[in-house]
């Protein structure tokens, strides 16, 4: 009996939250593939602010899947890949956003042509070097990777995660898909191992010797020097923007965008205009350590020492190239087709 | 000989086997009977040398089996078992059943065959276990467990699932069997009619203790209690004083209490006989009819079983006497219950 | 059997079938195959070929395993025996991908810790922790016929070795299979383990067609691709055993007289079975404790909490629908003439369990698309009983499987006795059958439980808003590298399980 009158309220909440959800004008519901830990501060600053309650699922896998299945589900998606939003915009999933507030604070190539979606913060796909073993300025570019000299010494995530399918549908929109074809040839035959891990097992594998250089978004040097056990991962190595002097490093972007759903879109607009603000900015850059899409937002010492070791690179401020996010998509399965012929992943 | 000596066998909380001691000669067949719970399974699985004594000893000849510091493990004994639940092997044939205990392959094939000859099962020689009858696998078990050829042969209710009329053949079968190859056999029943065909000698067994220990005749003529008398067939327990009426001018006890079969009292016509008395009672039973009687007078309430055609009826007044070639056994104990 | 009880069962199956005809439809209707052939002349041999040697490596290893635990704690008297006849069943309480992990991280750090980012180590880890299925069904079968079967082989005058290895083995046959089945379905349908080692199978490649190439046709044609191998397997299964299972689990258990060791070789067979407890529970234990350690007083616990209650709920949940639907199909089965609905229950069940478990997903996703837009059933999709139904789905195969095998071992004779009665069928169902499974029902019911407490991929893509369990929140953790709180929720994922793994370990060696 006590154990069914402690179940009781949770039953109700579980059963009960639809109900209050859809009761509520209050409410905003967000669907995520974002690291929980990352947006709920910010949530909760919001819900004090505002007074507004968020309701939010994590869902790491098949976000595109649940949009697609059901449509109104969340009024407001929030993004680590603002790809799968261009994915989700032609398949009309998404409501284009009406604020003059966005309109006025954030530069054009931060928001989608038809103002579907937004990108609320960017991180350059960076290559790691090692202090010991690379010499500074030796790359410059992605495509000095495939230099032959060097070959057995680079380390690098499954090329079919997202983030090296967005880098390599980048180039090829950038630099045309034969420069892409080449540069994934080129690096596959550069491989020090089978590619395995996330970024950080790249960089960890640098430390421990078993390549010289990895590619990897910029965020991850933070996150690494902030904790005790990968601190020594992240010393081991330097940060090079690529193409500095070519248009720009290739970066991802994380985004935002109105769902379909009509049950509360004013509350929702607010939400993304609260993102895309200076104190949602910063929320949003002392989580993740990723790039502001605002000039005014303060960058942390963490960013700013980003790519010290590179000449032309002050206070960890670089040159992006933003390629407009449907121009990428477009290359998406020419580029899976090459790493199927290359047999990107196999062992070396 | 088979022989044991003060068999004592307990749990924690009951005693299976009471200081039990007998003997069963070489080549003979004894009966181990008793009601169910008794320790009649028991015993068979200490002869076997499944289970060990706690205290005593067994013997097979001169070798000493088990006792509290020596076992010979069972497969080294020379014997072999037939279960109550037949513990058929259900992933071999019946012919692998019954050839796995056989040491020479040569000789398998023609013993296997025999022995389903002799218990009318060839024809399921390729069967599955799963598709026999409770009364084939009871067979296929016997089967297997002759095919070992061994010196004594244990079973454990090997006839309970089977109909009469093949009980009677098989009976005859396996009793020339044993004979013919000088198998000792110690076969456990509750049926006393089964007890009294297949045994030279049967072990009484009540609560975990041997009662009686004799051959069939004996035991039913003179058990050792009113209880053994009564766990073999239809009793009349009367004192000296009652009998003597029946049976005038023998020398009994009139103190004493006597066994007197149903079947060794004679009804007579109305005033001839020892005694007059009233039918209170008939059952047809068809090879016999069961009339209870009451003596004139106060006396006991008597059975007695009567064959030929004539038909009593209740009340009907007969004469009774007891028949001049019955032996009246005395009884020392109470009856049971 | 009542035309009633036929539409029902059709219906249910219905349900049961739906994911997988949706599958179906979708990797055909567009008739766009020209990704799959690009797929086939690359690289899908190399991930067809790495699915097959993974799942048949782990499977061979696991035999060895979990047959001689069940083998050596069954027959033989050795030094911590007792102890160790439990702690083989262990390993089970830990998720699969999470002892790689372990194991990864440690090759980093020690010199001496080997590599384990390979198909052959990962095959050995997965082994590691998947062998508790065959070690407690074998040991299951064992138990319910060693000691009469070795008796008999006795009274014949054969020994221990030759009965052992002419009957017990034979017998215990379908039992190791079903385990063997088990191990290879887990290993297929794994997504965790072969993501953390680095490894292309085809469940990676289902996922990479999903949510890298947002292709559905192509994700669903490799899903049906990866259901084909455990399909064949109870295919096989099936044919081997011929539907029947010598033992059933309503045999009434008795251990066999135990033979006592040498003294060597008991130390090393006290030695053999702690080994695979060491390797597959112990020693990842241990690093995870620690890693707990750093994160105890870091971690808000109230989120823990909130954690704790929803896999319990979804595992008691589960476990109750998959018994009742169980229930009903054995009883199905049981009422009707002829193989054809047992069959048919068997194969449908197993499909919905053998498809990898995001194509499940996806499918019930996709399935229940439309009822959203009706405020009941965006109210069920808002609940638990979404991701409720999804588990369901997938695991009812246990209950269905172990509740028909316990009613194998009660007699046809008894419904009619219970037809004449003259209470009603319920009546009887309750008072009388149940009772007589007991153990199978509270087996399939621990089962569920554990396995369903587990279960990451269909919450992680079905999970309600304000969602949030044990098994996502160490994923999440695991995945951006964050051991400590990763190992705290585990902790409190193993406290969960332990007691219901132990007891499954009792309840199938028929010791309650």
């Amino acid at each position: 009996m006590m154990l069914i009158q402690r179940l009781l309220p949770i039953v109700a909440l579980t059963f009960g939250i639809a109900f209050a959800a859809q009761a509520a004008d209050t409410t905003v519901r967000v669907i995520s593939d974002r690291t929980p830990s990352h947006l709920e501060p910010l949530f909760e600053y919001y819900r004090t602010l505002t007074g507004v309650e968020i309701e939010s699922a994590f869902v790491d896998k098949g976000l595109i899947a649940r949009l697609q299945s059901r449509p109104t589900e969340a009024d407001l998606i929030i993004t680590k890949t603002a790809d799968i939003l261009e994915e989700a915009k032609q398949q009309r999933l998404l409501r284009p956003f009406d604020s003059s507030t966005i309109a006025a604070e954030l530069p054009a190539r931060f928001r989608d042509a038809d103002d579907a979606y937004i990108t609320l913060s960017y991180r350059p796909r960076v290559i790691f070097a090692s202090k010991e073993r690379v010499e500074p300025d030796s790359i410059e570019t992605y495509a000095d990777l495939t230099d032959p000299e060097w070959r057995g010494r680079i380390c690098i995530r499954s090329g079919y995660h997202n983030y090296n399918l967005s880098l390599l549908s980048q180039m090829a929109e950038d630099q045309g898909l034969p420069a892409a074809r080449a540069f994934i040839m080129g690096l596959h035959a550069n491989l020090a191992r089978r590619p395995k891990g996330n970024d950080r097992a790249q960089v960890r594998a640098i430390y421990e010797g078993e390549c010289d250089l990895s590619l990897g978004n910029s965020y991850y040097m933070p996150i690494m020097l902030a904790n005790p056990e990968q601190r020594a991962w992240g010393k081991a190595t330097y940060l090079i923007f690529p193409n500095q002097e070519s248009g720009g490093s290739y970066i991802m972007r994380g985004g935002a965008a109105l769902t379909t759903a009509n049950r509360n879109v004013p509350a929702a607009t607010q939400l993304l205009e609260f993102l895309v603000s200076n104190a949602g900015q910063e929320f949003i850059v002392n989580t993740t350590f990723e790039y502001p899409v605002r000039d005014d937002v303060e960058m942390l010492d963490s960013l700013r020492a980003l790519g010290n070791r590179q000449e032309g690179i002050e206070g960890g401020r670089f040159k992006a190239n933003f390629i407009p996010l449907d121009a990428i998509a477009a290359h998406r399965d020419a580029i899976v087709t090459i790493l199927d012929e290359v047999d990107f992943d196999s062992d070396r | 000989m088979l022989r044991g000596t003060a068999l004592t066998r307990a749990t924690r909380t009951r005693t299976i086997l009471n200081n039990l001691s007998f003997e069963v000669p070489a080549g003979t067949t004894a009966t181990v009977l008793g009601p169910s719970g008794s320790g009649k399974t028991t015993l068979l699985r200490l002869v076997m040398g499944l289970d060990r004594p706690d205290t005593g000893e067994l013997r097979l000849g001169d070798q000493l089996l088990s006792s509290p510091d020596r076992h010979v493990p069972p497969q080294k004994r020379g014997m072999s078992m037939v279960f109550q639940e037949f513990t058929l092997f259900p992933n071999l044939d019946v012919e692998g059943n019954v050839a796995f205990g056989v040491k020479r392959a040569r000789d398998a094939e023609t013993r296997v065959d025999a022995l389903l000859e002799l218990l009318e099962i060839s024809q399921l020689k390729h069967r599955r276990i799963d598709n026999l009858s409770g009364g084939e696998q009871q067979r296929v078990a016997l089967a297997r467990a002759l095919a070992v050829a061994p010196r004594v042969l244990l079973m454990d209710e090997p006839f309970s699932n089977i109909d009469a009329m093949l009980r009677q053949r098989l009976f005859e079968r396996l009793h020339s069997y044993l004979r013919a190859n000088g198998i000792t056999a110690l076969v456990a029943t509750h049926d006393h009619q089964e007890a009294f065909y297949f045994s030279d000698h049967i072990l009484v067994l009540k609560d975990g203790r041997l009662i009686d220990h004799n051959p069939p005749r004996r035991i039913y003529e003179q058990p050792a209690n009113a209880w053994v008398a009564e766990f073999f067939g239809d009793t009349n327990l009367l004192t000296g004083a009652e009998l003597g009426v029946l049976a005038p001018g023998r020398p009994l006890q009139p103190a004493a209490r006597y066994l007197v079969r149903p079947e060794t009292i004679e009804l007579t016509d109305p005033g001839s006989g020892a005694a007059a008395a009233t039918v209170a009672k008939t059952v047809y039973y068809g090879a016999y009819q069961e009339v209870r009687l009451r003596l004139e007078g106060t006396g006991p309430e008597i059975r007695v079983h009567c064959t030929g055609p004539k038909t009593l009826r209740v009340g009907e007044q007969v004469g009774l006497m007891l028949r001049t070639d019955a032996a009246p056994h005395p009884i020392n104990d109470e009856p049971a219950d | 059997m009542s035309t009633l009880r036929r539409v029902l069962t059709g219906l249910a199956l219905a349900l049961f079938l739906a994911p997988a005809l949706l599958l179906l439809f979708r990797a055909t209707a567009p008739l766009e195959t020209a990704a799959l052939w690009r797929l086939a002349d690359t690289v899908l041999p190399g991930y067809v070929a790495t699915t097959v040697l993974l799942a048949a490596a782990a499977a061979m290893l696991a035999l060895p395993i979990g047959v001689g635990g069940a083998w050596l704690t069954t027959f033989f008297e050795f030094p911590g025996r007792r102890l160790l006849d439990s702690a083989l069943a262990l390993p089970l309480v830990l998720p699969s991908y999470l002892v790689a992990i372990v194991y990864r991280e440690l090759s980093h750090r020690f010199d001496w810790s080997p590599v384990v980012e390979s198909p052959p180590a990962a095959a050995f880890l997965l082994a590691l922790t998947l062998y508790p299925y065959i070690y407690m069904l074998t040991q299951a079968s064992f138990r319910r016929q060693t000691a009469g079967y070795l008796e008999a082989g006795w009274t014949l005058g054969v020994g221990r070795w030759r009965t052992t290895w002419q009957i017990l083995l034979p017998l215990a046959l379908p039992a190791m299979l079903l385990g063997v089945l088990l191990v290879v379905v887990e290993v297929v349908s794994d997504f965790g383990t072969a993501s953390a080692l680095g490894l292309r199978t085809l469940t990676i490649a289902v996922h990479r067609a999903w949510f890298s190439q947002y292709d559905q046709a192509l994700a669903a044609q490799l899903a049906l691709l990866t259901a084909l191998l455990p399909l064949l397997l109870v295919a096989a299964y099936g044919g081997l055993t011929q539907g029947r299972s010598f033992t059933t689990l309503t045999n009434r258990p008795r251990s066999p007289e135990r033979q006592h060791l040498s003294f060597s070789l008991a130390w090393l067979a006290a030695a053999a079975c702690s080994l695979p407890v060491l390797l597959g529970f112990a020693w990842p234990m241990l690093w995870l404790l620690a890693w707990a350690a750093e994160a105890i007083d870091r971690f808000r616990l109230r989120e823990l909490y909130g954690d704790l209650l929803n896999t319990l709920l979804l595992g008691i949940g589960t476990a109750a629908l998959t018994l009742l639907l169980g229930l009903f199909f054995a009883l199905t089965a049981r009422a009707a003439d002829g193989p054809h609905w047992r069959l048919g229950i068997l194969s449908v069940l197993s499909l919905t369990y053998g498809m990898p478990a995001i194509a499940l997903a996806i499918a019930l996703l996709f399935l229940t698309g439309w009822s959203y837009q009706t405020a009941g059933g965006a109210w069920l999709a808002d609940t638990l009983l979404l991701v409720l139904l999804a588990t369901t789905l997938r695991f009812t195969a246990f209950a269905s499987f172990s509740i028909e095998s316990g009613l194998a071992g009660v007699s046809p004779r008894l419904d009619d006795a219970l037809r004449c009665a003259g209470r009603g069928r319920l009546h009887g169902l309750l008072r009388v059958l149940l009772p007589q499974i007991r153990g199978p029902l509270v087996i399939a019911a621990l089962l569920v439980f554990v396995i369903t407490s587990k279960e990451l991929t269909l919450s992680l893509v079905l999970q309600p808003f304000g969602y949030g369990s044990l098994a996502l929140s160490i994923f999440r953790f695991a995945e951006i590298d964050l051991y400590p709180p990763a190992a705290l929720y585990t902790l409190s994922l193993v406290l969960v399980l332990i007691y219901p793994v132990l007891s499954l370990n009792r309840w199938l060696g028929g010791r309650p």
